[in-house]
């Protein structure tokens, strides 16, 4: 089976080798931290495969990052019932413990997955904005409020954790 | 960790991996197995051909034979099950692709994507609004009441202006966002809506109140008394057909109410006339569980027009959320009645299942986030009230159902992939 795909696009897939370390690196920072970044890439993938050749796009890591950070938000909010419940219970006095994430990482986790993957875009691997906005499917002034946004979420929660 | 780029950059170290060989090849199988590697679906979001065109076959029908025995009592042994039918079922073509929720209300199906919302009405799909709904996020409910369409948008922030939790109603082409005069939107845990198409009131659940806007007032009539002080959390609600407006609560830390028999929550009833509430106790004294034995995974079903289905555990079992449901009877609430029925029937054991109802049918799929990662094989299992019967089974787990409706004339819908399919049923 794989032999028939891959002879439907070889480009396609001689694209996902050459994409596929950076990608990965990438779904691990916009992925949920209970989702593996190869489960989230695999997902992408498919989605994508299944609609279009990679061969046919002219910016396929481009269109791979947004079909990611679309996947990412899509897990993000079939959580977000449930943790708010969880949440919520907790500080009206009925407390239960939320599963935990290291420590260091938590204030990153409680970013929606479009601005870790704007900060990580533009900190990490050093795009401008425009590219960003291009790559995200946004304007460029919501990539820079996106970051913005984010840095000072960022400083608060660091800040606060500062003084826990 | 304080710095950031260091931050992100151990983040995305958990993406290292040593070559992309493994995943070409799953990536590859999901495909041959899943579909076609054919021409592919052009991104977008439009229909995809007439309805006339979903002849996809439905083969090899296998029964194997289950008749459940239906009784109106409680606390009889449940019988041993026979498995249920099975039948083979070929998915049927892309309807619309792009798509992120599906929901049956008010007399239609609604499918939206992220920037349209479709609705299925006397056999056709048409297109209702090409106005994105803000803030340019997915609705995660809507209400209709038969002139306005209201979408709850669910962006999954905290806070604003990241983005937050509101309802939205189309004005024309405009969407415009409610605003009580008197209510503080909150900002979170704005979970349901639901309209009483007579009045034109509009319901709205935030976990901890139920709120009431008549069009002029936002009002907040707050939960049944018998549920304060617990962790009772409002999942769905829904209005009868004499205008009352139902409540599924569930404990969202102890769903059985175990040692607190009282606080597992349930299905309670308001009346708008008179400003009442009342508990809807099942007719075993247990609260109805999680159809998908996860909370939120599956939990018990509102219809829109106010059944509950659900399921009752054997709590002499020990039965805890994540449990198999071998051991559990199916439950309905009929709203016109205010009667339940307790199935001796067979109920699949699913975990992260997405359920839906109809008139005198339950559908349960597999969801994200359960078998799937086991590699267990999944389907659509659908019950007529007799039989349970499986449908697509063999399709891969790796590409569990996001979504499933019935609609008003009975039809089943289901959205896999971000695709929109109609389940081509045969005769077992």
């Amino acid at each position: 089976m794989v032999g028939v795909v891959e002879r439907t696009d070889p480009e396609g897939w001689r694209i996902v080798d050459e994409l596929y370390p950076s990608l990965c690196r990438f779904a691990a920072v916009v992925a949920p931290w209970d989702v593996e970044a190869e489960d989230l890439l695999h997902d992408a993938l498919v989605d994508v495969l299944r609609k279009r050749r990679l061969s046919d796009l002219d910016h396929p890591a481009a269109y791979l990052r947004k079909v990611l950070v679309n996947l990412a938000a899509g897990h993000s909010r079939r959580r977000a019932a449930w943790k708010r419940a969880v949440v919520r219970l907790g500080s009206s006095g009925d407390h239960h413990d939320e599963p935990g994430y290291p420590s260091d990482m938590a204030e990153l986790e409680r970013l929606p997955p479009r601005q870790r993957a704007v900060l990580y875009l533009a900190e990490v691997e050093g795009y401008r904005f425009d590219e960003i906005a291009g790559m995200l499917d946004c304007s460029e002034a919501a990539a820079r409020k996106g970051a913005s946004r984010a840095r000072k979420r960022l400083r608060v929660e660091l800040a606060a954790e500062g003084l826990r | 960790m304080n710095d950031l780029k260091q931050m992100l950059e151990e983040r995305a170290r958990r993406g290292d991996a040593t070559g992309s060989d493994q995943l070409r090849q799953r990536v590859a199988l999901t495909l041959a197995a899943g579909k076609s590697t054919g021409p592919a679906h052009e991104p977008g979001h439009r229909l995809s051909g007439p309805l006339v065109a979903l002849a996809a076959a439905v083969v090899a029908l296998v029964a194997i034979g289950s008749v459940a025995l239906i009784f109106r009592t409680t606390g009889s042994p449940v019988a041993e099950q026979p498995p249920p039918i099975s039948t083979s079922a070929v998915e049927g073509p892309v309807i619309l692709s792009g798509v992120f929720g599906l929901e049956s209300i008010g007399g239609s199906t609604w499918a939206w994507t992220g920037e349209e919302i479709w609705r299925y009405s006397e056999g056709d799909w048409s297109l209702y609004s090409a106005a994105p709904p803000p803030p340019s996020q997915w609705p995660s409910d809507l209400a209709y009441d038969g002139d306005t369409l209201w979408v709850l948008v669910d962006t999954g922030a905290d806070d604003p202006p990241d983005g937050y939790t509101g309802v939205y109603f189309l004005d024309g082409n405009d969407w415009r966002l409610l605003e009580g005069n008197d209510w503080h939107r909150p900002t979170e845990g704005l979970g349901r809506v639901a309209a009483d198409p007579d009045t034109g009131v509009l319901w709205l659940s935030s976990g901890k109140d139920l709120f009431r806007w008549d069009g002029a007032e936002m009002t907040n009539v707050g939960l049944p008394p018998e549920w304060e002080g617990s962790a009772i959390w409002v999942m769905d609600i829904g209005v009868t057909a004499d205008g009352a407006v139902e409540v599924l609560g569930l404990n969202v830390y102890n769903p059985l109410g175990i040692g607190d028999p009282s606080g597992g929550g349930g299905l309670a009833r308001y009346d708008d006339e008179t400003g009442t509430w009342e508990i809807v106790a099942p007719p075993s004294g247990d609260s109805p569980i999680p159809l998908g034995g996860m909370p939120l995974g599956g939990m018990p079903v509102l219809t829109a027009d106010g059944d509950l289905w659900g399921a009752l555990p054997d709590l002499t079992e020990g039965w805890m959320p994540g449990d198999p449901l071998s051991g559990a009877r199916l439950a309905r609430y009929m709203s016109t009645t205010g009667e339940w029925t307790v199935y001796d029937a067979w109920l699949p054991d699913f975990d992260f299942a997405v359920i839906a109802a109809g008139d005198d049918s339950l559908w349960i799929a597999q969801g994200h986030g359960g078998k799937e990662a086991t590699g267990e094989m999944v389907g659509i299992v659908g019950f007529d009230g007799e039989t349970w019967t499986t449908y697509l089974e063999g399709t891969p787990a790796t590409d569990p159902v996001d979504n499933i409706t019935v609609a008003s004339d009975g039809t089943i819908w289901y959205v896999r992939s971000d695709q929109l399919h109609q389940l081509e049923r045969g005769t077992p």
